[in-house]
């Protein structure tokens, strides 16, 4: 069975789990608030950010640091336990497919949830800018190059956070635990970020190419730039050690 | 000729042995009924035909394919229903079903076949967690039968069942091998379920295989033996009581 | 009674040694930060409380606040998942006194994650600040105060758990609430004394009158959700 119509079967799994509603709920909240609270990007002190700037990469930094995580953490939990809940996962296994190549369909459906939340995060921006500009009058529509470009490097850089925890959550068996210890090393990235060793957490990489951003677009602030190396082979390696490592645990327990 | 067959299978957890030295011979287009009190090592021995578990010691042949390295081969050919049945909650019985003819990679219409063998066709749209308990076992068992596969693991198939489901699904076990040319493997704890079903008896306590043959041998066994042989739950009782008898006197 | 058999149901749950691994984590949070970099901070102006807890307790307060949600979560979650709670209610027993028992495991557990806390603290004010005996009274008052800060917040979670049936969806409640405090975090007025934001709160940048208004309106939180829990009871006596 080729991978693509495996992750069609796995799609389907997906059904009636609410999750679309899990990856729409905190977006929603995120420009909410964000068009509640337009008034204070003009309040902003000595940053010598623009308001428009300032809508922008608040919103996608406070997703990029905590939203956008959980949200993959709650997603992998929900995709192991569909499988453990009723047991699904023991038919699989007595399926003619090999267990590894199951556990990496199911990371690429969590890469694609990933992906749906940074869409309508994305689409999200634009009626909120105009709302927001209306309610201000003053124009917080960024370019959408600007935005796709923004959403595009935040999004390719969880990978290897996604599969980290991945790894997390086929290994652990309680779905409580699994989530607790996905989303408690969430919270500390804010602290890695600004040590010298932040290219070997993961969790640190979505965060801080919005911080990154946010840097660039204050004249103020300073640069906060990064090396590409050791950043990238790290970033691989970990990937690959995750995802390995996922693959191995996948169903272990149920083959015990 | 034997289709299924082990030689001194064993598997050991830290603390226990689940299955000792067992050699098993199943019979082409027969029903062989797995026999042995709760715990005995049959769940643990089909987990181990499936691949879902590791054999400590031994090995076993099914349709001359061998464990590990065919066993995406005997997948292919095995339908199997283990333990308590196993499903995707918030997907229909149609649905469930339809995700394993995709990985099958079977005709269109063997659900609908599937669905029509257990009698689950007007609940097809009902999600599975809504099934009651009955249900989700036809459901398991339609998920084995789907593709009429030449070999049949069945783990307690009637557990759960009403007294009619119950008669139900022992003739549709019996009528298999006839109608599809399939051999079954069905385990349960209540001989007088297994004689209505089974062509042969594997009779299973604590790992070790006690008996294997059919219902006349059984007999024949019982009488050379000394155990009671007018009726066969009693036979066997007497079977597994001799056999913890000896192990306590062991131990 | 209530708590003894309260404690002895979260027995294997993993609740335990969550706590431990929370606790220490947070604890941990203020020696690596100043650990890692203490230069940004020995040479600042103000006192070694204020400094210690404006770097450390945003971070301290969100792990263990997430910490309480997950706890809440798990109490409530064993007597759901088996089906134990149906049991528990045809028991000559009082549901009130279930929730109030579990309230009163995670108190003393809260307690024990902010002594780690408070160690911590001292910790890193007497290794790189030599602080002295004010300072260390400073940091435990801070703890006693937060102690105070969290009471709304389980009383809230908890009082959720026992509502939802559902552990995934009063998690979720715990977690947005939790997203939403980040994000508000710096507005004040009227939202930084909800449940979710007063854990936040850092004692030693308030004055005498706020941190006294805190104290009462946290009173005033637990006192109500403790309430409105109550009520809650007696009409799902009632009505189901």
């Amino acid at each position: 069975m080729s991978f693509l119509s495996l992750a069609g079967v796995e799609l389907r799994k997906t059904r009636r789990s609410g999750i679309l509603w899990i990856l729409v709920i905190p977006v929603f909240l995120i420009w909410l608030t964000a068009v509640i609270n337009a008034d204070i990007n003009f309040t902003i002190g000595n940053e010598g950010i623009s308001p428009e700037n300032n809508f922008f990469i608040q919103s996608f930094m406070g997703y990029a640091w905590f939203m956008f995580p959980a949200s993959i953490v709650i997603s992998t939990v929900m995709l192991v336990q569909t499988e453990r809940k009723n047991k699904g996962i023991l038919k699989m296994l007595a399926l003619p497919v090999s267990a590894a190549r199951l556990c990496l369909v199911k990371f690429s459906i969590l890469l694609l949830l990933a992906a749906v939340q940074m869409f309508f995060m994305t689409l999200a921006y634009f009626p909120s800018a105009a709302i927001a500009s209306r309610i201000q009058d003053y124009n917080f529509m960024l370019p959408v190059m600007d935005i796709l470009r923004e959403a595009g490097i935040i999004y390719i850089s969880s990978i290897p956070m996604a599969a980290f925890f991945w790894m997390l959550a086929v290994s652990i068996q309680t779905p409580i635990f699994s989530m607790g210890v996905g989303m408690a090393s969430i919270v500390p990235s804010v602290l890695l970020i600004n040590t010298k060793i932040w290219f070997a957490y993961p969790m640190c990489y979505p965060f801080l190419m919005a911080a990154s951003r946010m840097h660039e677009l204050a004249s103020n602030m300073g640069t906060f730039a990064f090396e590409l190396m050791p950043f990238i082979p790290v970033a691989v390696g970990c990937t690959v050690v995750c995802l390995f490592a996922a693959c191995i645990r996948f169903g272990q327990a149920e083959r015990r | 000729m034997n289709i299924i067959e082990t030689y001194h299978l064993t598997k050991e957890y830290a603390d226990f042995t689940a299955v000792a030295d067992l050699n098993m011979h199943i019979r082409k287009g027969s029903v062989y009924g797995f026999l042995g009190p709760n715990g005995a090592g049959k769940s643990t021995t089909m987990k181990m035909f499936l691949g879902l578990t590791k054999p400590t010691k031994g090995r076993f042949t099914i349709n001359s394919n061998t464990f590990p390295r065919d066993r995406m081969k005997i997948l292919r050919e095995v339908g199997s229903f283990i333990e308590a049945p196993a499903f995707y909650g918030n997907l229909t019985g149609e649905e469930n079903l339809e995700i394993i003819r995709k990985i099958l990679g079977l005709p269109k219409s063997s659900v609908s076949d599937a669905l029509e063998l257990v009698g689950l066709t007007q609940y097809r749209k009902r999600l599975a967690r809504k099934y009651s308990l009955g249900m989700k076992q036809r459901l398991g068992l339609a998920s084995a039968l789907i593709g009429r596969p030449p070999i049949l693991f069945l783990d307690e198939p009637t557990n759960g069942l009403d007294p009619v489901g119950i008669h139900e699904i022992r003739t549709l076990i019996r009528s298999l091998p006839k109608k599809y040319d399939c051999t079954v493997l069905v385990s349960s704890h209540l001989l007088p379920e297994v004689e209505l079903m089974a062509d042969d008896i594997g009779i299973l306590n604590h790992g070790r295989l006690l008996f294997e043959g059919n219902l006349q041998e059984l007999r024949q066994m019982a009488d050379f033996e000394g155990y009671p042989s007018d009726n066969l739950e009693d036979t066997f009782l007497a079977m597994v009581e001799e056999d913890n008898r000896k192990r306590g006197a062991g131990k | 009674m209530t708590s003894a058999l309260e404690w002895n149901k979260l027995k294997r749950t993993g609740f335990f040694p969550a706590f431990l691994a929370g606790g220490l984590l947070a604890a941990a949070a203020p020696v690596v930060n100043i650990g890692a970099r203490p230069e940004s901070f020995v040479n600042k102006q103000d006192s070694p409380a204020v400094i210690l807890m404006g770097a450390n307790w945003q971070l301290m307060s969100m792990l263990l606040s997430f910490l309480l949600i997950i706890g809440a979560c798990i109490m409530y979650h064993t007597e759901f998942a088996d089906n134990a709670m149906q049991r528990m209610d045809t028991l000559p027993k009082r549901p009130e006194s279930l929730f109030f028992g579990k309230c009163s495991v995670l108190l003393v557990l809260t307690a024990g994650a902010l002594v780690l806390g408070g160690a911590a603290l001292w910790f890193c004010g007497w290794k790189w600040f030599s602080a002295d005996r004010i300072f260390t009274t400073e940091i435990w008052k801070s703890m006693g105060f937060s102690f105070a800060m969290f009471l709304p917040l389980l009383l809230c979670m908890t009082a959720v758990s026992s509502i939802c049936k559902n552990m995934w969806i009063s998690l979720g409640i715990g977690t947005i609430c939790l997203f939403m405090t980040s994000i508000l975090q710096n507005g004040g007025g009227i939202l930084s004394y909800l449940p979710f934001m007063m854990p936040m709160k850092v004692y030693p940048n308030l004055n005498g009158a706020q941190a006294v208004r805190c104290l009462i309106i946290s009173c005033g939180e637990t006192a109500g959700f403790g309430l409105l829990e109550i009520i809650y009871f007696k009409i799902r006596r009632n009505f189901t």
